[in-house]
């Protein structure tokens, strides 16, 4: 028996016609014969089993039945050898197929991949679009909400606040000297403080004026208009009616003890209905003062 | 006789051990050489199946990320106010 015959692979027809398309056909058909001609060397590597079986058995029959056993068996020893060559060379053949194959497709993968991620980046680059317009919409919005009225009004009712806050304050010094409300605290006091400043000034004007002489002094308090330096002059007009008397009654020293003694009194007199802290303020900064001119004195 | 017998023994019983020489490394040959063609049967095999399961796994790898495309794509034509 022949060996059997080996039969050549199908020649790839790579010539075609230039372009794209073309182009394109022509891969489809190389993959396409590719195909075919791993298809035809498997089935070949496939029906190559049965005649090696075949082979084999027409050996032993022919080892067997002919007398020349050395020729017989160094001829079959040389169709065995040729035998398994044919089968190994099928079976590289088909293994090379394979690989050419599987190359092929795992290209067409990658080809596939890279036109996902470029679709990928697109619907990317959409998202992005859209979230950046989004944003400046949104910025435009804020830019609108700046100008609302909402965020007007606070200034301008802050100003009315201060402007009523200072009617309020003129309304109390207004107010204070004739019933010395209580509306504010703090205007109070300050309108109090400056009433004590008053006062203390007052006092020791009119005392140095008794000292030199008493009808001109006299006369000045009752030309005075202001309702407080009025009733100041009314009791200095009672303490100078006691001088007199004093005078009357002892010498000189006594009579100024006794004129000092009275004008705390007096004033202590005047001062007690009012019951303010202010006032009493006052007091004790008119009894320092009248001991001053007490140690003065001595 | 005896001696052409004799000589003629000892040329026969060298030529039978080198004749069963060459068979048994005949024989050893045949072996060794289908011994590496099953080695290399089993590692093409190994490599094989390999690559066919990494090729198996960028498919899939390919198929879920065209659903999401796939999802992606019909929610912006349902609502196209989103791209507007």
């Amino acid at each position: 028996m022949q060996p059997p015959q080996q039969y050549p692979p199908a020649p790839g027809s790579w010539g075609g016609v230039a372009g794209a398309r073309a182009g394109a056909t022509t891969v489809d058909e190389a993959s396409m014969e590719r195909s075919k001609s791993f298809i035809k060397a498997l089935q070949e590597l496939k029906n190559l089993r049965p005649q090696l079986y075949t082979a084999s058995e027409y050996c032993e029959k022919s080892y067997l039945h002919s007398e020349q056993k050395q020729k017989v068996l160094d001829n079959l020893k040389d169709y065995a050898l040729r035998a398994v060559v044919n089968a190994v060379d099928h079976l590289g053949t088909v293994a090379y197929k394979l690989t050419d194959l599987f190359e092929q497709q795992a290209s067409e993968v990658s080809t596939y991949e890279l036109k996902v991620a470029r679709l990928n980046q697109q619907i990317f680059t959409c998202q992005v679009y859209t979230d950046k317009e989004g944003l400046r919409q949104q910025q435009m919005m804020g830019a609108n909400i700046k100008h609302h009225k909402h965020y007007i009004l606070p200034p301008t009712g802050y100003k009315r606040s201060l402007a009523n806050g200072h009617l309020q304050a003129d309304t109390d010094q207004e107010s204070k000297p004739r019933p010395y409300p209580s509306a504010k605290t703090l205007s109070w006091h300050l309108s109090s403080e400056n009433s004590t400043k008053a006062n203390a000034h007052k006092p020791t004007f009119a005392l140095v004026d008794t000292a030199p002489s008493k009808p001109s002094s006299g006369k000045e308090r009752s030309a005075s208009p202001m309702r407080r330096p009025l009733q100041f002059n009314r009791s200095t007009s009672s303490d100078t009616t006691q001088k007199v008397g004093a005078k009357n009654i002892s010498g000189v020293k006594e009579l100024s003890t006794f004129h000092s003694f009275d004008n705390p009194k007096g004033r202590a007199i005047q001062k007690a209905p009012v019951g303010t802290k202010s006032m009493l303020a006052a007091l004790f900064i008119r009894h320092k003062s009248s001991k001053a001119k007490r140690i003065a004195v001595r | 006789m005896g001696r052409g017998g004799g000589m003629g023994n000892p040329v026969n019983v060298g030529i039978a051990v080198q004749a069963d020489w060459e068979n048994r490394e005949f024989i050893s040959n045949i072996s060794l050489n289908v011994r590496r063609l099953f080695d290399f049967l089993l590692r093409f095999e190994a490599t094989t199946k390999s690559k066919l399961a990494s090729l198996n796994e960028k498919l899939d790898i390919l198929e879920r990320k065209l659903e999401v495309l796939e999802v992606q794509v019909g929610s912006a034509t349902t609502n196209p106010s989103v791209f507007n």
